[in-house]
């Protein structure tokens, strides 16, 4: 009987949500009207995670909007006619949906209100909300229905209700305590017994199992990676991942893969370095199984690593079966029986793979989504469900052969099919990016998950010392707080093109081989390619960057497109997704000097890059701010951080917290604030190439000659690098609650709390690091070692509310 | 942020202040003239008739550019947004914004660090080897605004390319070549 009186008490309240439902609103942008490049742009839905209704005949999909315009809605679509239904009314920003076991209430996850919508499936419509924390995201039910599961970002946890149905709503019996889990978790999966959930971290690359019984994680495992889904195939957990680079040569530079050797363990450096993987783990123990990877991974850019050569590290390469994944960022996974189906959501594509004893893998067809940016999928009887995100649009298949039967629109096209704008088309680039990479694999979503920065730091071509220095993902959001120059302080939207340049450098295009041509290709080479484009293969490189052409080099892959030039690839690119390869000029134009006549901008490699410059300054990408700033403890930090003493205000002063739009002191730089990374011999690992300097002269970094002198210099230029130091632009606070632990330039530091104290500060917990140092000199990046542990306390709390 | 936040109306005033379409700005005029910019020389005048050889670098990742500079009369900004335009003869003409052009004060004006004209790195510089190009840009400053022209002529005389931290030049290897 004391087992049912939760559920008495509960009934006897249904029909009353006696809780405030609040939404959290969107951040105001810096980016607006009157600022070049500005545009209105049209009002998307973005379908995101689809439900099938136990009786296989209605998919359900979540409309998640953006951040900055998020959606209220669910669609039904009815599979038998392909037609969307009567949208329904749900919170802000709903994303995660998780059907009931019983088959007739779904529970619609809206990440930014406190409360999910309960929809009766039966009756069509919204019958109650259930009280929850902002930013839960996604939801698991055990086989009984009697526990739900919800992953929240904003809380790093799982957080466990007791939950009852009744008739058409389902009622919350109690709250238990939550669950930690790693940061930012999303999806999750519950084991056929219900014993175990496993949950994916998209942040902070972390797998963690936990024991539905005793509601305690029983393993967390460093996938290295984000994982953006899990599903659970009798004993193995299969996650959709991507590689555990850190795109540093092997044997070289930090020990990423924890082996006690440097390297990170994979073979690849930079961004030929990033795979799309399907990773299994022992459900029971977490133990690794076969980690399957991108069948790319070698050997279509000329810095592959050569699979025949040892010295070129040939046998890091995982064995070729193991090489399967088709498509770029593995998104979403639906089970089938034996047929795992995977979206690729970074090249508009999915696979069938066939799931074999112990969660081996055989890979099956591959087919294109039909639609831009594929996330949820569901199987619905002989049916398979796919929302595509940015194609406003859902597809419906034949689970049997994969063939698609329909499209339905279930978004907003009433301003137009997307792409309508140029900032869409660099939302496009952003978020299906492979298309336009010479290995078809690479996406910026790889490492700006969902605009966040994943907590990895990774060796860049920009660092002078390469493959042996660090730089800090940076999310993307509030770029157009630090704008004109949002990367290296030197970059700005227009130019950022050596991270473009990763995807598809020009060596691997006949006509810009500089090393085929020293001389410069023949006259007309793009539009007559000389027989030396069929004849002569890629060059190759021995140390993973610069390119060679040496006679006697064994293996030099042919080019990895039929493109003369890599402009010709991007606009042959462009035309098939969109059908067009110019801009629309409503933001992406060039402006003739004289006239003033605004010129549509051909979409190469430069205007891609510029739009998608475009689409990073024209919306906040900013996560709504969960913390309440009018805590006494906020106050508190509010006044710290403004006092003299600290100086925080300085650097960051309000709106944007950052030296730049708005603020005074715009576009300062500085002197390291924190001690750099060393390697041996003292040596900065932080500085920049000469290459990079000259390319970007806004990037400051101190000379050799200045410090050493010219001669000393002239016979070494590397004889200073103990003294020399970079400069470095001042990051934009805004959002800061919900970046990576990972923080500073390296990503050494681990949460705002290192970052914040002096070395040794009573504030730090054991086994921390007071980060607020520079070479032994405390107080370099703000005046906090005078402050107490609580005033530490309120600084944080502080922060986390910007 | 929280709806009932009341910082947020703060917020969003300083927000719009940041947004605010202010309409057509009547920016007041400034002289301008544009030159060419080099590590030893960071304004180098050209010659009317177009005949200053401008070097076109092949730089870091095989990117391709002239470096030029911009000075300003003492009616100047000291930062600015500027879109440029280059008319490479025998080339359709093309252009580009370069947001947030510093300058400096300089004598009785004001002078910018380097302003790249990046040029289409798809066939290296050998194709523009020669040729006469005419550039123009307008200056916008916060409250003023210029134009100014130019022209040069492209070459490409330096032996080395300088596609990562060091130069690599013919002298480099045994072979003469570049690998």
């Amino acid at each position: 009987m004391s087992r049912l009186l939760p559920l008495v008490i509960a009934l006897a309240l249904a029909g009353c949500d006696d809780f405030e439902r609040r939404d959290l609103e969107p951040y105001p942008s810096s980016f607006g009207e009157g600022d070049p490049g500005w545009a209105e742009q049209p009002r998307r839905e973005n379908p995101l995670e689809v439900a099938v209704s136990q009786d296989g005949r209605t998919a359900w999909i979540s409309l998640q909007g953006s951040p900055d315009a998020p959606g209220r809605s669910v669609v039904p679509v009815d599979l038998a006619t392909g037609e969307a239904g009567e949208r329904l009314g749900v919170g802000s920003g709903p994303t995660g949906l998780a059907l009931h076991p019983a088959g007739r209430l779904l529970v619609v996850l809206n990440r930014f209100s406190n409360y999910a919508s309960v929809i009766d499936t039966e009756r069509g419509r919204v019958t109650n909300s259930i009280p929850l924390d902002f930013y839960a995201i996604e939801a698991a039910f055990t086989p009984d229905g009697a526990w739900l599961f919800v992953t929240n970002r904003a809380a790093d946890a799982v957080q466990v209700l007791e939950v009852g149905a009744d008739g058409g709503e389902l009622r919350v019996l109690r709250r238990h305590p939550d669950i930690p889990v790693g940061t930012n978790p999303r999806d999750l999966a519950m084991s056929a017994d219900g014993r175990t959930l496993a949950v994916a971290a998209l942040t902070g690359t972390t797998l963690s199992l936990i024991d539905v019984v005793a509601r305690t994680e029983r393993a967390r495992i460093e996938v290295g990676a984000p994982i953006a889904d899990v599903v659970i195939a009798g004993d193995v957990v299969i996650a959709a991942t991507l590689s555990a680079s850190t795109h540093h040569p092997p044997f070289a530079g930090p020990d990423g893969d924890g082996d006690g050797v440097p390297g990170d363990g994979t073979p690849n450096i930079n961004f030929q370095d990033l795979q799309n993987e399907l990773a299994t783990f022992d459900l029971q123990t977490g133990e690794p199984g076969p980690r399957y990877t991108s069948e790319g991974i070698c050997c279509r850019d000329y810095r592959d690593v050569d699979p025949r050569d040892v010295g070129r590290f040939g046998d890091l390469l995982p064995p070729p079966e193991r090489r399967i994944v088709a498509g770029a960022l593995p998104e979403q996974m639906a089970l089938d029986g034996d047929a795992l189906w995977v979206t690729y959501s970074g090249s508009n594509e999915l696979q069938r793979f066939d799931v074999g004893a112990g969660g081996a893998l055989t890979p099956g067809p591959v087919f294109t989504a039909g639609g831009h940016n594929p996330h949820g999928i569901a199987v619905a009887g002989d049916r398979l469900v796919v929302a595509h995100r940015l194609g406003e649009t859902a597809g419906i298949r034949s689970a049997s052969d994969g063939s698609l039967q329909a499209t339905v629109v279930v978004g907003d096209v009433a301003g137009g099919a997307f792409p309508g704008t140029d900032a869409e088309i660099g939302e496009l680039f952003n978020f299906v990016t492979a298309p336009f990479t010479v290995d078809g694999g690479q996406t910026c979503q790889h490492c700006h998950r969902e605009g966040g920065n994943i907590d990895k730091a990774f060796s860049m071509p920009l660092l002078r010392h390469l493959g042996l220095g660090l730089r800090q993902t940076m999310d993307y959001r509030g770029a157009a707080d630090t704008r004109p120059w949002f990367f290296e302080a030197a970059m700005n939207q227009a130019n950022f093109v050596p991270v473009m340049n990763e995807f598809a450098r020009i060596e691997n295009f006949c006509c810009s081989d500089y090393t085929l041509w020293p001389d410069g290709p023949p006259d007309g080479c793009a539009q007559s390619p000389p027989p030396e484009c069929e004849t002569a293969p890629n060059p190759y490189s021995p140390d993973g960057s610069r390119a060679t052409r040496a006679t006697d080099a064994e293996f030099a892959s042919p080019r990895p497109t039929p493109d003369a030039t890599r402009d010709a690839f991007y606009r042959r690119r462009m035309q098939e997704m969109i059908g067009r390869t110019e801009s629309f000029a409503d933001g992406l134009y060039w402006e003739d000097p004289v006239t003033e006549t605004r010129n549509p901008v051909e979409l190469d490699f430069d205007g891609i890059t510029r739009a998608l410059g475009l689409f990073l300054m024209q919306d906040t990408h900013l996560l709504p701010n969960p913390h309440d700033p009018e805590r006494a403890a906020v106050r508190r930090g509010r006044a710290l951080f403004e006092s003299l003493e600290t100086g925080c205000s300085v650097c960051h002063p309000s709106p944007t917290f950052s030296t730049s739009t708005g603020a005074e002191l715009v576009g300062v730089r500085m002197g390291p604030v924190v001690s750099p990374v060393r390697g041996e011999d003292d040596t900065n690992l932080d500085l920049l190439s000469g290459g990079f300097l000259d390319l970007f002269p806004r990037a400051e970094m101190d000379r050799c000659a200045d410090v050493c002198g010219a001669e000393t210099c002239d016979e070494d230029p590397f004889v200073c690098d103990d003294l020399l130091d970079v400069k470095f632009g001042v990051t934009s606070l805004r959002g800061i609650w919900d970046r990576a632990d990972g923080m500073l330039h390296h990503g050494l530091a681990r949460g705002l709390r290192e970052v914040l104290c002096t070395p040794g500060h009573p504030a730090l917990k054991e086994g921390e690091i007071g980060f607020n140092e520079r070479d032994g000199i405390p107080d370099t990046h703000g005046g906090t070692s005078h402050l107490s542990e609580a005033e530490i306390r309120d600084l944080i709390d502080f922060l986390r509310t910007l | 942020m929280w709806s009932s936040d009341p910082r947020v109306l703060p917020a969003l005033a300083a927000a719009s202040l940041l947004t605010a379409c202010p309409g057509p700005i009547d920016r007041d005029p400034f002289d301008c003239t544009i030159g060419l910019w080099t590590e030893d020389e960071p304004f180098v005048p050209l010659a009317a008739d177009g005949t200053t050889a401008a070097e076109m670098v092949f730089g870091f990742q095989g990117f391709l550019w002239v470096d030029t500079a911009i000075q300003a009369d003492e009616d100047g900004p000291d930062l600015a947004d500027v879109a440029l335009s280059i008319d490479i003869d025998g080339f359709a003409p093309f252009g580009t914004s370069v947001p947030g052009v510093e300058f400096a004060a300089h004598g009785d004006g004001f002078r910018s660090g380097p302003v790249q004209v990046r040029l289409d790195n798809d066939e290296g510089a050998s194709r523009y080897e020669g040729l006469a190009a005419e550039v123009a840009m307008r200056v916008r400053g916060e409250r003023e605004e210029g134009v100014c022209t130019a022209a040069f002529t492209l070459v490409d005389e330096d032996p080395c390319i300088h596609t990562d931290d060091e130069p690599d030049c013919p002298d480099d290897d045994d072979s003469g070549e570049i690998d």
